[in-house]
C-alpha cells in the first residue's frame, strides 16, 4: 500500500475503533437529549447518579470477585497444560486440538443442561457456579496462548538448569516459571476480560441479586430505563474502565499473545 | 547431581499426563458430558399439572421445525452470519494490510485495533442501541438518510434493527479477524510482490493473485472463528433488542436463551439447542481439517 493510502486506511480505522466508545463517553457526560455531537454543556450528573446507588457498588464487588476467582481456576490449569503440551510429546498433543476448538461450540446451548447439573448439586445460584462456568469457557484459549509461550522459549533454558544441578522441580520452578511469566500475563488479561464481560451464564446460572454481576446488572438497567441513554453510558463506561486499564498495563504482552496465537 | 528419589510434586511435574489431565478433566465436564443430558432433556416434556416429565421422543423438534417463527430463526440467523462474515471481510484485509506496511507506531495500532474486543459485549450493546436512537443517535442519523425517511426509529423497523445488530458484531468482529490476517500476511515475502511490480501488477491484481492465495488459510480460520461466535452470540441482541421488534432479530440462540431463562420453556429450549450444537459441532471439524491440513504444510 502507498504510504498516503495507508495513513488514510488507519486513521479511518481509527476513527472506526475508537468513535462508539468516544460517543459513549460524550453521552455519559452530557445532558439528557443533547443533540450536538459535541455538547456545548458537560455534566457528571449520570456518574453522580450511578456513584450514589449502593447496589452499584455490590454488583462491581461481585465482578471483581468473579474476575479473581476465574483467574484463580484458569492460570493454574492453563499453565500446567500448556508446558506439557509445549515440552513433552504424549498423546495429549492428539487430543489438544480438539479441546482448543471447544469454544467453537455453542455455549447458548449447554446452558440448559449445565443449570440442571448445578441444580442437582446445589451450586445453582452461587458465585461457585459462576467462576466454573466462565473458567471452562476461558481455559481452551488460556491454554493455547501459554503453549505458544512456552513453545517460543528456548529448551536450553531448562537444560541449562538440569547442568547446573537442579532436580526437575527446581528448575521449572526457579526457571521455566519466570519465563512463563508473560504468557501468563498474556493469558490473565484474556482471561479476565472474559469473565468480568460475561453476561451470559450470569443470567442463566444465577438470579439472586446479591451476587449479580455488572453485565447482568446492565441489562436489567437496560429493560428499567430504556430511554436513560446518559444513566445507561455511564454505568456502561464504568464497567469498561477495570478491563481497559488491565489492557492498559499488560498491553504488551497481551497483543504479542494474541498476535502470537493468532498463527494457525 | 543429586540423587534422591524424587517427591511427588516432583513426579508430577516431570509427566505430562499429570500436568494436562486437570485440565482435560475439567474442559470435559463443562463441555462434553452436558451433550447427553442436553439431549435428553429434548426429548421430554412435563406432565401437566404433575413434576414428572414424561419422554416425548422427537416431538420438541417437530413442533419447532414445524413453526414458522422458528424459520424465522433460522433465516435471520443465516441473515446474521452472513452479513457479519461478508462486512468484516473487506474492513479486516484493509486493516491488515495497512498495518502489515507500517513499521513506526506498530505497537500502538495493534493495541487500538484489539480495543473492541475489550469492551463488554453488553455495554457496546448499549452503546450502539444508544447511536441507533432517533432523537440523538449518529448511527440513527445515517440510517434515516440512507432509507431516505427522516422519522425512521430504526430499532422498530424489522430491516433497520437487524442492521444494527450486524453493524454492532462487525466492530466486534474486525479485531479478530484483522489479527488472523496480519499474522498471514507476515509470511508473504516482499520480494513477491517487488517482483509482480516489476512485472506491472496493479495493486487489485498483487491483492487477488498474491494476497488472497497466500492468506486463505488464515482467512479460513479467522472466518471459522466468527462463523461459532457469530452463531453463539446471544447476549449483545438480548442487551440491544431483546429479539425485537417481534421477532425480528430473534437469532437460533436468542429464542433458545428467551425460551430457556425468560419463559421457562426448557424442553424446547434443549431441542433448539441440540441444533446450534450440531451447527458448532460443524465449524467445529472444518477448524479441525484446516488445523490438521496447516499443521502437515509447516
Amino acid at each position: 500500500m502507498k504510504r498516503f493510502a495507508r495513513a488514510a486506511v488507519l486513521a479511518a480505522l481509527t476513527a472506526f475503533c475508537l468513535f462508539p466508545i468516544l460517543w459513549g463517553v460524550r453521552t455519559s457526560l452530557s445532558p439528557p437529549l443533547e443533540k450536538a455531537l459535541w455538547p456545548a454543556r458537560l455534566t457528571v450528573e449520570h456518574y453522580g447518579k450511578i456513584l450514589s446507588r449502593a447496589d452499584f457498588y455490590r454488583y462491581a464487588l461481585n465482578s471483581f470477585v468473579l474476575t479473581a476467582g476465574t483467574l484463580l481456576v484458569v492460570i493454574p490449569l492453563a499453565l500446567m497444560a500448556g508446558y506439557a503440551l509445549a515440552r513433552h510429546r504424549f498423546w495429549g498433543r492428539q487430543v489438544a486440538p480438539v479441546l482448543l476448538a471447544l469454544p467453537l461450540l455453542p455455549a447458548v446451548s449447554f446452558l440448559v443442561p449445565i443449570a440442571g447439573y448445578l441444580h442437582a448439586m446445589g451450586l445453582y445460584d452461587t458465585r461457585l457456579a459462576l467462576v466454573l462456568a466462565n473458567a471452562a469457557f476461558a481455559l481452551p484459549f488460556a491454554i493455547w496462548m501459554v503453549w505458544n509461550f512456552v513453545h517460543a522459549l528456548p529448551p536450553s533454558l531448562e537444560e541449562a538448569a538440569f547442568l547446573d544441578g537442579c532436580s526437575r522441580l527446581q528448575a521449572l520452578v526457579r526457571v521455566v516459571l519466570p519465563a512463563m511469566g508473560p504468557g501468563a500475563a498474556a493469558a490473565s488479561v484474556f482471561v479476565a476480560v472474559q469473565s468480568w464481560s460475561n453476561y451470559l451464564f450470569a443470567f442463566a446460572l444465577t438470579s439472586d441479586s446479591r451476587i449479580r454481576v455488572l453485565p447482568h446488572a446492565i441489562v436489567e438497567y437496560i429493560g428499567q430505563f430504556s430511554t436513560d441513554l446518559g444513566g445507561l453510558t455511564a454505568i456502561g463506561i464504568l464497567t469498561l474502565i477495570p478491563p481497559l486499564v488491565l489492557y492498559q498495563l499488560l498491553q504488551k504482552w497481551f497483543v504479542a499473545g494474541m498476535y502470537g496465537a493468532a498463527r494457525p | 547431581m543429586q540423587s534422591h528419589k524424587p517427591s511427588l510434586l516432583a513426579r508430577i511435574v516431570g509427566s505430562p499426563q499429570w500436568l494436562f489431565l486437570p485440565a482435560l478433566l475439567f474442559l470435559a465436564l463443562f463441555w462434553v458430558a452436558p451433550i447427553g443430558p442436553g439431549l435428553l432433556i429434548s426429548c421430554q416434556d412435563p406432565v401437566p399439572g404433575t413434576a414428572l416429565l414424561e419422554w416425548v421422543g422427537l416431538a420438541n423438534y417437530r413442533l419447532l421445525l414445524a413453526e414458522k417463527t422458528f424459520r424465522t430463526n433460522a433465516f435471520l440467523t443465516l441473515v446474521y452470519l452472513l452479513g457479519v462474515v461478508g462486512f468484516s471481510t473487506p474492513v479486516a484485509y484493509l486493516a491488515a494490510l495497512a498495518i502489515a506496511g507500517q513499521k513506526r507506531g506498530m505497537g500502538a495500532i495493534r493495541a487500538l485495533f484489539l480495543l473492541p474486543w475489550v469492551v463488554p459485549p453488553v455495554v457496546s450493546a448499549l452503546i450502539f442501541r444508544g447511536m441507533a436512537d432517533p432523537q440523538v443517535g449518529p448511527l440513527a442519523a445515517l440510517y434515516q438518510w440512507l432509507s431516505g425517511n427522516p422519522d425512521l426509529i430504526p430499532l422498530h423497523h424489522p430491516f433497520w434493527a437487524m442492521v444494527n445488530v450486524i453493524v454492532h458484531s462487525v466492530w466486534r468482529s474486525v479485531p479478530v479477524l484483522t489479527l488472523f490476517l496480519a499474522a498471514g500476511l507476515t509470511t508473504i515475502p516482499d520480494e513477491l510482490y517487488e517482483a509482480a511490480e516489476v512485472d506491472g501488477a496493479g495493486s487489485w491484481q498483487r491483492f487477488r493473485l498474491i494476497t488472497l492465495p497466500l492468506t486463505r488459510s488464515h482467512l479460513a480460520t479467522g472466518l471459522l472463528l466468527i462463523s461459532a461466535f457469530t452463531l453463539q452470540d446471544a447476549e449483545t441482541i438480548y442487551a440491544m433488542t431483546g429479539g425485537g421488534p417481534g421477532h425480528d432479530t430473534e437469532v437460533l440462540a436468542v429464542r433458545l436463551f428467551r425460551e430457556a431463562f425468560a419463559q421457562g420453556q426448557l424442553h424446547v429450549a434443549a431441542a433448539i439447542g441440540t441444533l446450534l450444537l450440531a451447527a458448532g459441532v460443524a465449524l467445529m471439524v472444518l477448524y479441525l481439517i484446516l488445523f490438521r491440513r496447516t499443521e502437515a504444510a509447516s
